[in-house]
């Protein structure tokens, strides 16, 4: 889940967000150097110009890498899963009868998954009229696999072939900067999932 | 210590239970991983501070659940369940509880 394209959109958000005071101050500088009728100072004004456009356009921006990261995450989890699909998880109770255990011990793990900006601010106004969100649905469904799929691998890191008695549990997270303002939706989603691991023989 | 959150261990048996044991614990994140994942969550994927933040403050809790099952003389704590309240924005509360127990080999 720590793919390129995240950290080439991670970095994207830092440029745009942080290079208001870099750029103003090439500029006054090319100016001071140069002289305000320079080909640097040309060159240095078409260079922010291009920032300013980037700049507005950022949510699209962020938008693009949402959707690709979304899908990037996707073909992971089906990947992971295919992976894992020889591992048993259950939310039952208890254990067949027959069945014979050699270890026991619980496993437990977590993710905290967000959506891009725009899919939030779509959100706000798709709230007015109400109705299914495609955006949150996947969202959530994202969190969740992954989280399985953590726990799972950590089971069978310590030698468990069975999870039992899975339990999920869901949170909203808050920022403190949740990037944009619109905090009231929730920054991301956090699934928990715990269960007790067997080496069932 | 011994924990699950299934009612029972196979091979087992449960001698002597002791009663319920909790642990809580309120956390936050330092400005600097709070701005980070504002910057992340304007293209969402994971927040791997808020991931490692929950993660932390989990295993706090269990730990101080622990210090309780043992200074109660237990040596397992048996059905534990999770519960997680955020609180005000960049902080949560995650609490564990589950049933001490003295384990003995059936």
């Amino acid at each position: 889940m720590n793919s390129k394209i995240e950290k080439i959109a991670y970095a994207s958000t830092f440029v745009i967000a942080f290079g208001w005071p870099v750029f103003i101050l090439l500029l006054v500088l090319a100016a001071a150097l140069f002289g305000s009728d320079s080909p640097v100072m040309k060159g240095m004004v078409i260079i922010f110009a291009l920032y300013f456009i980037t700049a507005l356009l950022s949510p699209l921006i962020y938008s693009i890498f949402g959707v690709w990261i979304e899908r990037i995450h996707f073909r992971a989890l089906e990947r992971e899963e295919r992976e894992l699909s020889d591992m048993t998880v259950s939310d039952l109770k208890t254990l067949p009868t027959n069945w014979k255990v050699t270890k026991t011990f619980f496993v437990c793990e977590n993710v905290v998954v967000s959506n891009d900006y725009l899919k939030r601010l779509f959100w706000t106004f798709r709230k007015i009229v109400g109705g299914r969100s495609n955006g949150f649905t996947r969202l959530v469904e994202r969190a969740r696999r992954e989280a399985t799929i953590r726990m799972m691998r950590r089971a069978r890191e310590f030698g468990a072939n069975v999870v039992w008695n899975v339990r999920f549990e869901t949170t909203i997270v808050y920022t403190n900067s949740s990037g944009g303002g619109d905090g009231r939706n929730g920054a991301g989603v956090e699934v928990f999932a715990y269960g007790t691991a067997f080496r069932v023989e | 210590m011994f924990i699950v959150n299934t009612e029972y261990v196979p091979g087992k048996r449960v001698s002597k239970v002791l009663g319920l044991v909790q642990g809580s614990t309120v956390r936050a994140k330092h400005i600097g991983r709070d701005i980070a994942a504002g910057l992340k969550n304007l293209v969402g994927g994971e927040l791997k501070g808020y991931t490692e933040l929950l993660n932390e403050s989990r295993n706090e809790a269990m730990r101080r659940m622990v210090e309780q099952a043992q200074s109660m003389g237990a040596n397992a704590v048996l059905n534990i369940r999770f519960g997680t309240s955020a609180i005000t924005a960049g902080a949560s509360e995650l609490l564990c509880y589950g049933t001490a127990v003295i384990l003995e080999d059936a």
